[in-house]
C-alpha cells in the first residue's frame, strides 16, 4: 500500500538524516527518483515551494513529496514517517540528556558527519545545477560550447545567490521574482 | 491539567511553525519567545541545550527541539502535541500549494515560472551549503571529509545511507581506538 510505503521510506529518511536543514535532500532525492515517485525537475519544484513557505524545510518537502505521490493522505503519511524516529529517539535521549550532551562519541561523530553530509548536499546541488543551468542535449546536438549554458537560469542563479548570501533577502521575494523573470524572459 | 498543557503546546508550536521560515536557527528566537518568555516551560539555557541535542540526533532539528520541549513539559502526549503543532502549518500550506502546482504544471506560464525558479533553487541550496560549510569545515581534515562525501555520491554513486552509516561506524571506531591509546 502506497501510504505505508511512504511512511516507511520517510521514516528511513528521518532516521538517516543528521545535521538538519537540507541534510534530508540527498536521501530523499535518491528514494523519490529510484521509486519513480518524482523526477529531478519536480524535486526542484519541491525545494522551491519548501523554501518559500513557513515551517521546517524537511517537513515541507515530505508533505510535498507525499502529496505529489498519493494526495493529501500521502502527504500526511510521509510527514508522519519523517517525524516518527525523532519522537522515539528524543524520548529516549531526554532521560539521560546531560550525559548524552557531553558524550565524546556523540560530539566526535558530529564533527565527522557534518562535513561529509555537507559534501553530499553539494553533490546533489551540483546535479541540480547541471540539470537547470546547463543544456547538455543541445550541446550534444550542436557541439557548440556556447549552447551548453542556459544564460537566463544562470543569471537568475547568480543574482539570487548574491541577494541571499550578501543581502539576506527573504526566500519568498527571491523565488517570486525568479518566477516573474522566468515568465517574462523564458 | 495535562490536556490543557498539550493544547497549549500544540498551539504554541503551530504558531512557531506558521511564522518561521527555513527551520533551524531561524526558529530559535521564536521558540524562546513562546516557550521561555510567555509560558516559562523551559529556561533559555534549557532551550539552547535541547536545540544542541536536536542537532546531533537523527531527524529534523526543529522537530527534535519541539519534541524535547513537549516531552519535558507533558510526557509522551506533550511530545506528540508539540510535534503535531509544528507540522500542522506545513501540512495545510504545502498541501494547498503543491496541489495547485501539480494541477497547473503543464500551463505555459507555470512552466516558465518554475523554470525561472530552478536557477533560484540551486542558488538557495548553494547558500545553505556555504553556511553549513562554515560550521562543518574547520580543518584540513574536515575539508577532505567533505570532498570524500561529495565524491562518494557524485562520482561513485554510493547509496546515501551507506555513506552516512559508514561514516558513523568508522568515526565511532576511530574515537574508541583513540580513547584506548590515550589510556
Amino acid at each position: 500500500m502506497i501510504f505505508f510505503q511512504l511512511f516507511i521510506n520517510f521514516f528511513f529518511i528521518g532516521l538517516i538524516s543528521i545535521g538538519g536543514g537540507l541534510s534530508t535532500i540527498p536521501l530523499m532525492t535518491e528514494i523519490l527518483t529510484s521509486k519513480g515517485w518524482m523526477i529531478q525537475t519536480e524535486i526542484m519544484d519541491m525545494i522551491a515551494v519548501s523554501e518559500m513557505t513557513p515551517g521546517p524545510i524537511g517537513i515541507n518537502m515530505a508533505t510535498y513529496a507525499g502529496n505529489k505521490t498519493a494526495g493529501i493522505l500521502g502527504g500526511i503519511s510521509a510527514t508522519m514517517g519523517l517525524v516518527a524516529p525523532s519522537i522515539v529517539i528524543i524520548v529516549i535521549v531526554a532521560h539521560f540528556y546531560t550525559k548524552y550532551r557531553k558524550n565524546d562519541y556523540v560530539n566526535g561523530t558530529m564533527k565527522v558527519i557534518r562535513p561529509v553530509v555537507t559534501g553530499m548536499i553539494a553533490a546533489v546541488c551540483t546535479e541540480l545545477a547541471v540539470l537547470s543551468l546547463l543544456n547538455v542535449e543541445l550541446f550534444r546536438e550542436t557541439g557548440s560550447i556556447l549552447k551548453l549554458f542556459s544564460p537566463i537560469p544562470i543569471l537568475i542563479g547568480v543574482l539570487v545567490f548574491i541577494a541571499s548570501y550578501k543581502f539576506k533577502v527573504h526566500p519568498i521575494i527571491l523565488i517570486v521574482s525568479s518566477a516573474v523573470i522566468g515568465i517574462i524572459l523564458l | 491539567m495535562k490536556t490543557k498543557d498539550c493544547l497549549q503546546l500544540f498551539a504554541s508550536f503551530f504558531k512557531i511553525g506558521l511564522f518561521t521560515f527555513g527551520g533551524g536557527y531561524a526558529m530559535l528566537p521564536m521558540i524562546q519567545r513562546e516557550i521561555t518568555e510567555k509560558y516559562g516551560w523551559a529556561t533559555e539555557e534549557e532551550v539552547l541545550d535541547y536545540y544542541a541535542i536536536g542537532q546531533t540526533t537523527p531527524g529534523i532539528i526543529a522537530i527534535n527541539t519541539a519534541t524535547f520541549i513537549g516531552y519535558k513539559k507533558a510526557g509522551i502526549a506533550g511530545a506528540l502535541s508539540a510535534t503535531l503543532g509544528m507540522v500542522g502549518p506545513s501540512l495545510i500550506i504545502i498541501t494547498a500549494l503543491s496541489s495547485l502546482i501539480i494541477a497547473y504544471r503543464d500551463n505555459e506560464y507555470v512552466t516558465k515560472a518554475l523554470r525561472g525558479i530552478q536557477g533560484a533553487v540551486v542558488a538557495l541550496v548553494a547558500v545553505s551549503i556555504v553556511k553549513m560549510g562554515k560550521k562543518a569545515f574547520s580543518s584540513v581534515l574536515t575539508y577532505i571529509l567533505g570532498i570524500i562525501g561529495f565524491a562518494l555520491l557524485f562520482v561513485f554513486k554510493f547509496p546515501t545511507y551507506i555513506i552516512v552509516l559508514g561514516t558513523i561506524i568508522l568515526s565511532l571506531l576511530f574515537i574508541f581506538v583513540a580513547k584506548r591509546r590515550r589510556r
